[in-house]
């Protein structure tokens, strides 16, 4: 296994750069629009939820698109920690420090995704207990689950949007600072959207 | 009189234990901590007097072109040789870099470097077994991007402050990818671009950059180090790309 990875690096490295983007950003963005439907009620939120559970090769789709890349994406992520050596409070310019955060937001997503993936996924479909709004505002209810939520939430927007300024970078598609610096602003924007429609989701539960 | 207080990290050798000694030396205008260095090394005596060994220090052009005399001033790597006694705060503080082995006090064993070169193949062959007579021109657009690129001393300031670049992690580093920029920039070097972007498509290369970008902020020969690593990432793609769609 460590020689085949060693053997594949670059192929790794870039396979888990480019599932970053796509599909799992791409997903992050259509699941925080389609929590926004909780804010037209439990009826509406209820409905597009029975909707997407009636997709034809919903199965086949949750295993190749979200799941089979977000263990890659994760797996990789935490062997790629072992060349991390912090020293963001010595050299502490802003990219040393969003260099940080990424590695930190990472590990945080992970454990978030991974408790919010056996709550309303697993777990939910082991016992048979409908997913619906009053499920989501029920677990809620504990404000330690709320404020997890609310972490998960920044840590993730956080490490997908910054996550594209590296991508941009690591496929040589921003080469020179003034691309690089733009592309810091398109990125930060494009955050502060994601995390104003998804913080304003989980509101709607509350 | 009026002296100038340095504190300084000191190790006999790799194996034993480093130690903190302070040391005054008288003040002269316009010094250097080289200046101050060779003062403490005609006089090795500690602030409160007691007898020590010279401190161990590299040194070599003494006009930051060289690269040898580089070590943490302050907290902030650079070379020592400008690094200007007035500018500095007091005691200074000096340690050796410490993403290399110390060979004794402020002396560091940089040959990871010089591997990293040799693993990257950062010069142009032009032996044959004939004449190769002239190579072609470089256009002068490259000539600028190139002699930005060849002010590059391996002295070790990129390294020292990247978070990817240290004794767990096998990557290169940024100076040697730089290297490879300007040899696969140059015309007679182009021609063996392929062989050259080979060498950092594996394990310790192109790819365990992780985009902190501190090297390019200490570059004290202000190479755009990111920029160098950035055009590889679209070199080292187009050549993947074009690897698997030609196999």
């Amino acid at each position: 296994m460590k020689k085949w990875v060693q053997e594949h690096h670059f192929l790794i490295r870039k396979i888990h750069s480019l599932l970053g983007v796509v599909p799992m950003g791409v997903f992050l963005m259509e699941h925080l629009i389609t929590n926004s439907f909780g804010k037209f009620g439990p009826e509406v939120y209820n409905e597009k939820i029975e909707w997407i559970q009636g997709l034809p090769y919903l199965l086949a789709m949750e295993i190749g698109i979200i799941f089979l890349p977000i263990l890659f994406h994760a797996l990789f992520g935490v062997v790629f920690l072992w060349a991390w050596k912090d020293n963001s409070l010595q050299y502490s310019y802003s990219r040393n420090w969003r260099y940080t955060f990424q590695r930190v937001t990472g590990v945080i997503a992970l454990f978030f995704i991974g408790y919010h993936v056996w709550k309303f996924r697993i777990e939910t479909a082991l016992t048979g207990i409908p997913v619906n709004f009053d499920l989501v505002a029920g677990a809620f209810q504990n404000p330690l689950v709320f404020y997890f939520y609310f972490l998960g939430m920044v840590s993730i927007v956080y490490h997908f949007t910054n996550g594209v300024w590296s991508f941009l970078v690591h496929w040589g598609i921003t080469v020179g600072p003034r691309a690089q610096q733009i592309s810091t602003y398109v990125c930060a924007a494009l955050g502060l959207g994601l995390l104003y429609i998804g913080l304003d989701a989980l509101w709607a539960f509350v | 009189m009026k002296t100038v207080r340095f504190k300084i990290k000191r190790q006999q050798s790799l194996d034993t234990a480093p130690y903190w000694e302070e040391f005054e030396v008288p003040y002269r205008p316009g010094m250097n901590v080289i200046t101050a260095l060779y003062d403490i090394a005609k006089n090795p005596k500690t602030a409160d007097g007691k007898a020590t060994s010279a401190v161990a220090w590299d040194a070599n052009c003494l006009e930051e072109v060289c690269g040898a005399c580089t070590m943490i001033v302050n907290g902030k790597v650079r070379q020592s040789c400008s690094a200007l006694v007035d500018a500095l705060q007091q005691p200074i503080c000096l340690e050796p870099m410490t993403k290399f082995p110390v060979v004794r006090d402020l002396r560091v064993n940089r040959k990871r470097m010089f591997d990293a070169l040799k693993r990257v193949k950062a010069w142009i062959p032009i032996d044959g077994t004939y004449d190769l007579g002239e190579g072609p021109k470089l256009s002068p657009q490259d000539q600028h991007i190139g002699y930005a690129l060849s002010k590059c001393m391996t002295c070790g300031c990129c390294l020292e402050v990247c978070p990817q670049y240290h004794d767990r992690s096998p990557f290169v580093g940024a100076a040697a990818l730089s290297q490879v920029r300007l040899f696969n920039l140059h015309p007679t070097g182009k021609m063996q671009e392929e062989e050259r972007l080979e060498t950092i498509m594996g394990e310790g290369g192109i790819e365990d950059c992780g985009n902190a970008q501190n090297c390019v902020r200490v570059c004290p020969k202000d190479i755009p180090l990111t920029t160098s690593i950035a055009d590889l990432n679209r070199k080292t793609t187009a050549y993947a790309l074009k690897k698997f769609f030609r196999s």
